[in-house]
């Protein structure tokens, strides 16, 4: 007699279970976090400060997730609910097709965000692909066609940055939205323009493999969250652009390393690092933790190999070992900090809501995986 | 150059105690035996992490209920009439050196290495060996990994085969700094019956391992080494590590299937 063990069908696995309890928890706490942010979805929670204001870049790309999740916990409150933040987003979308950047606290001022709008844009795109209603395909288009026609002839923004004057790698998170448009639309002048910032960025790439400037700041420790915004900003251009050698291939050995990172600490990033690589060690991005587990399943998509979903399950683990999702109480419930241990220099003491984003996509692309795996 | 030195991860190791006993029936015994001292934390932590909490479980359940299960290291064992369950009373009946170190690549255990200049050193445990410490071996360490190099490189290799479809199999080879990456010297296939678990499998490499390096040591003291490196391994594949949970579990899941695959892909034995 073969031993398989006692495992009926493969969602009954522990880790599956496991995975799907945790899947359930952050998207409830994402819910928990629209509930609170007037429309969108409030920024972060924090014990000292509660529930923050909305954030419409975050609320964007959580339009996706939540039509991710609405199919994976055949739950269609989700769907609705992603469509209620979408049509809160058009609502701030300029007429010159801009979104405003930062967190929509009471009398804050708007400016135009090249970052923020391209996240919000990713949202219109996945409504613009569930339903044939054209106002999501409009804002996408308009916000898009702002993007490229803003960006100068080597694919440099000169104005909406999140530091004045300057043009971070993880604008590659910028191309992909465009480039979604440019997929759904056909609009080439967004499809072009996409392109030149991508070719800018992937000029920066050091021998090491690391990308200059893809942190917050010039000369700083990166965090792996914006790490891991170049990295599948690169990734899913690639594959939009069906051009893996130029854009996908240049960020193979940063996922190797990382991976190989992850793998030796049993799923636990460093918090930050130096383009020479040097860790900054002494927290964890749950976030970039999370985000580099996408990137891995995403390059694993289109080179089939196991050790890389390995990679990527011990990445999630760490998360999800650092998640209550039961007791406690609610604003916490389901939440993933910014950092590990809280503390930690990344969004510190704070729950934000892209945190919860990116670990609920991570934890649906594995599970995913998984039972594709287990159906062979 | 005169002897064999052979490094074991704990007193107890079987494989340790089997290989050793083969070296002495050959007449080529080990002169020195380094037995790297053991259970640290971290070192409980990552036996854990690579077998699994819950095959161990199983394992210490089966031996308290007297019911331990089919175990190919055992029979090999008993097959060849070896009874001594550690290598310090298999070293003092046969006046053999044999010293434990706290790590096996600390300057006294290379000062040890290097004054018994070894034709050839075994490896059959007690963590990543060093560049001091093959420099100390003379760069003649030979160790049996449980898959199939280059493709299958690292933890938990018999499992990784598995999964990834790759052949059953040990290779000899030597080592080098790389993980796994040094010459390959002989790959032995390794076949699997349907009725195989894990544990199984992994015993199933191991006595295949523990034949070859006896083989290939008592070569190398008569001064007739081969390694392949006519043959191009190409580049070294991605390197495997201890399972995540999720993959352990696919990998019990998918097991039967696994198995049966491997009848297509079975290296038949070298001669």
């Amino acid at each position: 007699m073969i031993r398989t063990g006692n495992l009926s069908t493969v969602d009954d696995s522990v880790s599956m279970l496991r995975y799907q309890a945790h899947l359930r928890a952050t998207v409830d706490w994402i819910r928990r976090s629209i509930e609170h942010g007037g429309g969108g979805s409030a920024a972060h929670f924090s014990y000292l400060h509660g529930w923050s204001a909305p954030y419409p870049e975050t609320s964007g790309y959580i339009i996706p997730t939540l039509l991710d999740a609405a199919a994976h916990l055949e739950d269609d409150t989700l769907a609705a609910t992603a469509e209620k933040l979408g049509a809160w987003l058009l609502g701030l979308q300029h007429e010159d097709g801009w979104w405003p950047g930062g967190l929509l606290g009471r009398g804050a001022e708007r400016k135009p965000s090249i970052f923020n709008s391209a996240q919000i844009i990713d949202g219109m795109v996945a409504l613009a692909r569930r339903n044939t209603d054209d106002r999501w395909r409009d804002a996408a288009l308009k916000g898009a066609l702002w993007l490229a026609r803003t960006a100068d002839h080597q694919g440099l923004w000169q104005g909406g940055n999140y530091r004045e004057g300057y043009n971070p790698s993880y604008y590659t998170q910028v191309a992909w939205p465009m480039l979604q448009t440019w997929d759904l639309t056909g609009a080439d002048e967004v499809r072009d323009a996409a392109v030149r910032a991508l070719k800018r960025i992937v000029a920066l790439r050091t021998p090491q493999g690391s990308i200059e400037g893809w942190g917050f700041d010039s000369g700083r420790a990166a965090y792996t969250h914006t790490i891991a915004y170049t990295l599948r900003g690169l990734i899913e251009s690639a594959l939009l652009l069906n051009d893996w050698e130029a854009f996908g291939e240049p960020c193979v050995a940063a996922l190797e390393r990382l991976n190989r990172k992850g793998e030796l600490a049993n799923g636990r990033l460093p918090g930050a690092y130096f383009e020479d690589w040097r860790a900054v060690d002494w927290y964890s991005c749950l976030t970039g933790n999370a985000q580099i587990a996408l990137c891995l399943l995403r390059l694993e998509q289109r080179e089939p190999d196991l050790r890389l979903v390995n990679g990527a399950a011990k990445l999630v683990d760490y998360v999800c070992k650092r998640q209550r999702i039961k007791g406690g109480i609610e604003s916490t419930r389901g939440a993933v900090a910014g950092s590990s241990p809280p503390w930690g220099r990344y969004m510190f003491m704070r729950y934000p809501n892209w945190a919860a984003k990116y670990h609920a996509d991570a934890l649906m692309l594995l599970r995913t995986r998984l039972r594709s795996e287990a159906a062979l | 150059m005169s002897g064999i030195v052979l490094t074991a991860g704990y007193d107890r190791a079987p494989h340790s105690i089997a290989v050793a006993e083969g070296l002495r029936r050959l007449g080529c015994p080990p002169t020195l035996i380094l037995i790297a001292y053991p259970m640290t934390v971290a070192r409980v932590r990552t036996i854990l992490r690579s077998r699994g909490s819950g095959a161990i479980l199983r394992y210490l359940r089966r031996r308290a209920d007297g019911t331990a299960g089919p175990s190919p290291l055992a029979d090999h064992l008993a097959a060849a009439d070896i009874s001594e369950k550690s290598l310090r009373a298999w070293a003092k009946r046969w006046n053999v050196r044999c010293l434990s170190v706290g790590d096996i690549n600390a300057a006294g255990g290379l000062r040890l290495v290097k004054s018994a200049e070894p034709l050839v050193t075994i490896y059959t445990g007690g963590g990543i060996l060093r560049r001091g410490f093959l420099d100390a071996a003379g760069r003649r360490v030979i160790n049996a990994h449980s898959g199939p190099l280059p493709a299958v490189r690292g933890m938990n290799a018999c499992e990784w085969s598995l999964l990834l479809g790759e052949p059953l199999s040990v290779t000899i080879h030597l080592i080098d700094e790389g993980i796994d990456t040094g010459a390959i010297i002989e790959r032995i296939g390794v076949t699997a019956q349907p009725s195989d678990n894990v544990s199984v499998l992994r015993e199933r490499c191991v006595v295949a391992g523990i034949d070859a390096l006896v083989r290939h040591a008592h070569l190398m003291v008569q001064g007739r080494l081969h390694t392949r490196e006519e043959e191009d391994p190409g580049p070294p594949q991605r390197q495997c590590f201890v399972l995540a949970p999720a993959l352990r579990e696919l990998l019990w899941r998918r097991l039967p299937d696994l198995v049966a695959r491997q009848r297509h892909l079975a290296v038949k034995p070298e001669e």
